[in-house]
């Protein structure tokens, strides 16, 4: 039984110091009333956590810039409910979320690294398989069923000639026969180029973002810019892979939901770095409140596929001001 | 009378040429490869006047070869017939010293039409190659060549103007509701883009292309 306010107190505090994860409270104006040993080792904190009592909890976030735009909208414009997903933070991934209290205001830390890290390794996995069955499939029908469609036409064509004294009604039958297998063809190619665009293989990321940019302008009533400014002919295969799946992935995201008027994919090397960055001036969302967007349409898998190249993937937008992503992979 | 060799990796679409070629009166095939280095060995004891040549054909493909060939044998005429349709293709295969391209979709008719017309010196694209180089001509014509040309996006002459303003990059992400790292890069590609060094770059070159006043 609890009997008196020590009692409690110490009750609480023994709680607040042995929960697995950061708890920091701040009072409305942001100076912290109760930081535990945890948050203080996750934000990787000098002084002792007694030392950081009373102090703004802005001046503790200075290289965690995103909680920190949070945290000081919360002091000026009044508090809201956030959550943070495996944000990066200190080579560890937090997932912070942040709580109005009675006469305050609530952030836990969570360390979710290494589910994170599990997670990651099992979509790359997956992702890698799923990049190996799509250069087979695309291969085999690129190289293979596609001549065999020639070939069957050709044969066809060599037929017609021997069809003189047939019918009219048969005539008019090879011909759509014909047509068919030509449409058959097309339809080959297309999907194998879907799958694996032969151009990137053969000449490299910067030429099939070319193409694929000049493909959607021709169908679509959309402006598509593509700028790049690459000085190597061509850079590693997997950064090559990634590069362009992302731009695909965010272009036709761009396509689907953002009504846009303009979209430009620019692709820009600095000597260690390449940089892809995706802007439209669509009707964009709140990543701000629904992250749940910035998690969902393929997105995760561009993290991840970043990620997995030590680089780093931010996507910015608001409401009517369109999407703008950036991309940096170091070389 | 043309004689041609077929150079493509797939047996059946080489018989079914040849079978098709069979009727052809002033066409005659001579041999057939199944990649570059075969069509090389050939040319060693024969030499045809028209190849037909694949792309495609594992490590010794078409462009090689007929790079390699045409050093060689620059009276050989090579006609590509491939499933590759990007202009990437098309243009390494001309440059390679090709003087005709079709794509395998094409009739019987439009491949002997092309053979003859190639055996003559004369050059020969389907239709779609064709529309494929133009396109090619005339986006290249309004491709920039110097960095200094490259358009800058909408955002680009936004945050221009915000830098030229003397903002920070807290401040422009804040006016522009985007991240102070979106901000950077942002700015890095400006510098990256107009060839200059530094933000006083950048100031300077939105003074003298008047996109501040």
């Amino acid at each position: 039984m609890i009997n008196s306010y020590t009692e409690m107190h110490d009750f609480m505090v023994s709680i607040i110091g042995n929960v697995p994860y950061g708890i920091i409270v701040i009072d409305l104006e942001g100076y912290i009333t109760v930081l535990n040993q945890q948050a203080h080792q996750i934000l990787q904190l000098t002084n002792t956590p007694q030392h950081h009592l009373e102090t703004n909890i802005l001046e503790i976030l200075n290289d965690i810039v995103e909680l920190r735009e949070l945290m000081s909208t919360c002091i000026k414009k009044g508090r809201i409910t956030f959550q943070l997903q495996e944000h990066p933070v200190h080579d560890q991934y937090l997932t912070i979320t942040g709580k109005p209290i009675l006469s305050g205001f609530l952030l836990t830390l969570n360390n979710v690294t290494q589910t994170k890290q599990a997670q990651d390794e099992a979509t790359l996995a997956l992702l890698n398989g799923q990049e190996m069955e799509r250069r087979r499939l695309s291969k085999e029908m690129h190289d293979g069923i596609g001549p065999l469609m020639s070939t069957i036409r050709l044969n066809l064509d060599a037929v017609k000639k021997d069809l003189k004294d047939v019918s009219e009604k048969t005539k008019q039958k090879v011909e759509t026969m014909s047509d068919l297998i030509k449409e058959v063809a097309n339809d080959i190619r297309s999907i194998s180029h879907a799958l694996m665009p032969s151009a990137l293989i053969d000449f490299g990321v910067v030429r099939a973002l070319h193409n694929l940019c000049e493909k959607a302008n021709k169908s679509e009533l959309i402006n598509i810019h593509f700028y790049h400014a690459v000085t190597t002919d061509r850079l590693p295969q997997n950064i090559e892979l990634c590069l362009y799946r992302v731009g695909q992935e965010l272009l036709s995201n761009s396509l689907k939901y953002a009504q846009a008027k303009e979209i430009n994919i620019q692709l820009v090397q600095r000597n260690d770095k390449i940089i892809l960055t995706v802007e439209d001036d669509g009707v964009g969302f709140d990543t701000f409140i629904n992250s749940s967007v910035s998690e969902g349409i393929g997105l995760q898998n561009i993290y991840t596929r970043v990620y997995s190249l030590n680089g780093q993937f931010i996507i910015d937008s608001q409401p009517k001001k369109g999407v703008h992503s950036t991309v940096e992979i170091p070389l | 009378m043309i004689q041609i060799l077929i150079a493509d990796d797939h047996e059946v679409f080489r018989d079914g040429i040849a079978s098709i070629i069979e009727d052809i009166a002033d066409i005659e095939v001579i041999a057939q490869a199944e990649n570059g280095r075969v069509v090389l060995d050939i040319l060693q004891s024969k030499q045809p006047d028209v190849i037909l040549m694949d792309i495609s054909m594992g490590d010794a493909g078409g462009i090689d070869t007929t790079i390699l060939l045409k050093k060689k044998f620059p009276k050989i005429q090579v006609l590509v017939l491939s499933m590759h349709e990007e202009t990437d293709y098309i243009i390494k295969m001309i440059d390679a010293g090709a003087s005709g391209y079709l794509l395998k979709d094409a009739g019987s008719e439009e491949v002997i039409q092309a053979i003859r017309a190639v055996a003559n010196g004369n050059t020969y694209y389907s239709q779609q190659v064709s529309a494929a180089l133009i396109q090619h001509m005339t986006a290249s014509k309004n491709k920039p060549i110097k960095k200094i040309d490259a358009p800058l996006t909408k955002r680009e002459i936004e945050i221009l103007k915000l830098i030229v303003e003397e903002n920070t990059n807290a401040e422009i992400a804040a006016l522009l509701y985007i991240s102070i790292r979106t901000v950077d890069t942002h700015k890095r590609n400006l510098i990256e883009k107009l060839g200059v060094k530094n933000t006083v770059g950048l100031v300077k070159y939105a003074f003298k292309k008047g996109i501040v006043a």
